[in-house]
């Protein structure tokens, strides 16, 4: 994608494929899996790790920056 | 795309039907511990840098997603029992009610994305953000594959080149990756 001049930014929850597969950006959150985006019913949380995830299409330093998010996730 | 990108995907090609005859068994019966042990992950190099040239705010914006989501009225579902996975593509409306929409994918639980879709595929939160303005338009399409996925070089050789070629065509500027 990004070879074809399309930036992106992936949101993931799991660490080591993120760091294996060179993301050219990436968020990562501590969600279980089939959570990534945030609690079901919770837009407000999923609408500020979209938010935080997308501004790293332009704020990004370089090339498979990983970001940490600071998210908890409070359901069970 | 670059050869290069991927250090050792001959290795992989090398490796895998004499790893797949040796875990075959052990997959046909879901035991994913002993059979991931020794699976020829691919090595990957250098990563491919595209600049963000536009603000979000009038940027197109493309979806994939890892979840194994596809339209059931209209697609057939992912092929979940196949040992080597699905390495297709579906392309799902993004005004799809979410009620034509189903996952096909037996290697996550489906408890949050049955209560809240967006948990997964946030469509409705993406059209929220186009609302506020922080983005400017979404893809009518997002992409959807099914996270697993034993044959990373049928994904590289055919179905990233036709997602690639469906962003360009739908004019995309960015893209947003969300994996399970």
């Amino acid at each position: 994608m990004e070879a074809a001049g399309i930036p992106t930014v992936a949101l993931a929850n799991l660490r080591t494929p993120v760091l294996r597969m060179k993301y050219p950006r990436a968020a990562l959150v501590r969600h279980p899996r089939g959570g990534t985006v945030g609690e079901p019913g919770d837009a407000e949380s999923q609408l500020r790790f979209l938010r935080q995830t997308l501004a790293l299409l332009k704020d990004a330093p370089d090339p498979a920056h990983v970001e940490i998010l600071n998210s908890e996730w409070k359901g069970t | 795309m670059k050869e290069e990108s991927l250090r050792d995907l001959k290795a992989y090609q090398e490796e895998y039907p004499n790893w797949l005859e040796r875990h075959r068994a052990a997959l046909e019966v879901k035991d994913w511990g002993s059979a991931f042990g020794d699976y020829p992950v691919l090595i990957y190099g250098d990563c491919p840098w595209a600049p963000m040239e536009k603000p979000l705010s009038s940027s197109r914006l493309g979806l994939l997603s890892t979840a194994g989501v596809y339209m059931k009225d209209d697609q057939p579902p992912f092929d979940a029992e196949n040992i080597e996975g699905d390495w297709r593509f579906r392309e799902l409306d993004i005004t799809a009610d979410k009620s034509d929409l189903a996952i096909a994918h037996t290697h996550f639980d489906h408890k949050y994305a049955d209560a809240d879709l967006n948990s997964v595929l946030p469509l409705d939160r993406l059209q929220d953000l186009v609302t506020e303005g922080v983005i400017g338009s979404l893809a009518p399409k997002a992409m959807s594959i099914s996270g697993y996925c034993l044959r990373p070089d049928l994904i590289w050789e055919h179905t990233a080149p036709a997602i690639v070629a469906k962003m360009k065509e739908m004019e995309v500027d960015a893209l947003l990756h969300i994996p399970v």
